[in-house]
């Protein structure tokens, strides 16, 4: 069973992803969860049987989703092809988040890993926007309007929202254009762009050498191949077995043929998006789909760049403080949060209240003050009672923004039901 | 004694201490970023909305002024409006299309005003906001009447951000 040319290409090959000696730190399974790996191999998954794909699918208004009906129903292995990819992307995104979420409070950002957070960042976004792009090529009730209700919050932008949504969109409404449109993002530029900005992020981990653990007294290191290696394929080969059974019992949703004149009740955005649909049946679009998410995204930006007084790379949680605040902060969020959805869809009618004032008040600014002045209480608190230092203050407010966000999400898509009411 | 170092180099003509940029630089650089404009606008034109000639009236037949009775809202659903007869003979069309986030409202009678299945938005019969999130008027599309007929101009729908009077339309 030895192939020693084999063996040797083999490790040679992984050198350019890992280094040829490594800690043993580095390789438990604790220590990364193996985010970032499953992240890449599903876009080797999604890469293969989109390719697959596109030779079964239509990218008309027409032919689209009679398309996706054949596939299904007449293809052999139609439908599981399509289960698996859609079940893929989805996983991505879950998988991409938590690797972020990892990467942040295992304090792998800083020093020379700054910029390969940014570029993990743009990764982000492209893996939302492959997902988003690809939920409308099937052209049923449910991904025409998701993809509606999405492309019309990019219009609350101010200045150019209209001509950016027009952009996206190719047309004033969502219709053909904007499914070729979609397709060729989906199939074309997002994948080319993906590869090109995966090869930068991972030479840059090789570069700072690799994984980020504690610094410590010299370890002894092991061999990468097959220590580490044997893990990664162990660990790619559970997740496409699980895949592969999922994908085989649970099917992708499929619903009508798209129609543009009727909005089926409850029209939802797809489940990543839900946070934000629901910030926007609470706050005044200006807010939630344009300044609070550029606040966001400019705060994720400069966290590493922010001067601390100490980093503890690759300790998780920063201290043993770091992990209690974190614990605080999302217990705190999370109810208040809860809390004041509830209180804003039950008791609260600012807009009836004061109704001579403008929109833009009554809904954007009292609502966001309603907020984030008890939040700016608890970070005081943090800051004061518990005496945090400024990174245990950033790891507090990212759980505070990470929290909400998952919790607007899951009331968004699990506890609405018809008119958007809250279902218990 | 304070000097600003710019001020001194392309004013005076003394191109020595421009050390950094020489001719072929200039070019390269001036080439580089020519190639690079044309290429963005090429593709931003490529994306961009390709706006119809004319914005001419395109005029809706939706019937004989006689027909609707006052104080009543009809549904134009392929041509995505409802035209509502206020009590006073007034007409007003109103576009199905939500203004928060562009799903199609439905007339609900026994609410008596229409409501947007994706958010629950809803609006009077004028078409202002009663429930937010959405939180400007229905759009409305210009009306005509011409040989005792309603016309409604749907290729030209008016942005609005609350109703007033000089909307309706009498014949």
């Amino acid at each position: 069973m030895k192939h020693p040319s084999m063996d040797r290409a083999i490790s040679k090959f992984f050198l350019h992803l890992h280094p040829k000696k490594i800690e043993p730190k580095a390789i438990l399974f604790t220590r990364t969860f193996g985010l970032g790996g499953i992240a890449a191999l599903l876009f080797v998954i999604l890469f293969i049987t989109g390719m697959l794909l596109r030779f079964a699918y239509v990218p008309s208004g027409v032919g689209a989703y009679d398309s996706i009906v054949r596939l299904q129903d007449e293809l052999i292995f139609g439908r599981m092809l399509r289960n698996f990819h859609y079940w893929s992307a989805m996983l991505l995104v879950v998988v991409s988040f938590l690797h972020l979420v990892r990467v942040f409070y295992s304090q792998a950002i800083y020093f020379q890993r700054r910029k390969n957070w940014l570029y993990g960042l743009l990764l982000m976004f492209l893996v939302v926007s492959s997902n988003f792009t690809g939920y409308l090529l099937p052209w049923d009730q449910l991904s025409f309007w998701a993809v509606t209700i999405m492309t019309n919050m990019l219009s609350y932008i101010p200045f150019f929202g209209n001509s950016l949504a027009n952009l996206v969109r190719g047309s004033k409404v969502v219709d053909e254009q904007t499914l070729l449109r979609f397709y060729n993002f989906h199939t074309g530029v997002l994948p080319l762009l993906m590869v090109f900005f995966m090869s930068i992020h991972f030479w840059l981990v090789r570069k700072a050498r690799g994984v980020t653990i504690p610094s410590s007294e010299k370890a002894e290191k092991v061999d990468t191949s097959p220590h580490l290696v044997y893990k990664e394929v162990l660990a790619a080969l559970i997740v496409v077995l699980v895949l592969l059974l999922f994908s085989f019992f649970v099917n992708a949703p499929l619903l009508d043929k798209a129609k543009p004149l009727v909005s089926p009740n409850h029209s939802k955005a797809p489940w990543y998006f839900m946070g934000f649909q629901e910030l926007l049946m609470h706050i005044h679009p200006a807010f939630a789909s344009f300044l609070l998410p550029l606040f966001v995204i400019l705060f994720f930006i400069i966290i590493p760049y922010v001067p601390y007084h100490q980093i503890n790379e690759g300790v998780w949680f920063y201290s043993e403080k770091g992990k209690k605040i974190t614990f605080i902060s999302a217990i705190f969020t999370t109810v208040f949060t809860l809390l004041l959805i509830l209180i804003d869809d039950l008791l609260l009618d600012i807009g009836g209240w004061f109704s001579g004032l403008p929109v833009i008040f009554t809904e954007g600014v009292l609502p966001v003050l309603c907020y984030f002045v008890p939040i700016g209480g608890f970070i005081f608190y943090v800051r004061k009672k518990l005496k945090a230092d400024r990174m245990e203050l950033v790891i507090s407010s990212v759980t505070i923004i990470l929290v909400a966000y998952v919790v607007m999400m899951l009331v968004g898509s699990l506890l609405r039901g018809e008119g958007m009411q809250l279902i218990f | 004694m304070f000097k600003l170092k710019w001020a001194s180099l392309p004013v005076t003509g003394n191109f020595k201490t421009m050390k950094k940029i020489n001719r072929r630089k200039f070019f390269r650089g001036l080439i580089y970023s020519l190639v690079s404009l044309e290429f963005g606008y090429v593709f931003f034109r490529l994306l961009k909305l390709n706006k119809p000639a004319s914005a001419e009236a395109i005029y809706y037949d939706a019937g004989e002024v006689s027909f609707f009775e006052k104080g009543r809202v009809y549904p134009f659903g392929s041509a995505r409006f409802f035209l509502y007869r206020m009590e006073d003979g007034g007409f007003i069309a109103l576009s199905s299309r939500c203004t928060h986030l562009g799903c199609i409202v439905q007339f609900n009678a026994s609410n008596d005003r229409f409501e947007c299945p994706c958010h629950a938005s809803a609006f009077e019969k004028n078409g202002r906001v009663i429930t937010s999130p959405a939180t400007r008027a229905l759009d409305y599309y210009p009306i005509a009447f011409k040989d005792d007929k309603v016309l409604v101009d749907t290729g030209n729908p008016v942005r609005r951000s609350k109703f007033d009077q000089s909307q309706v339309m009498y014949v």
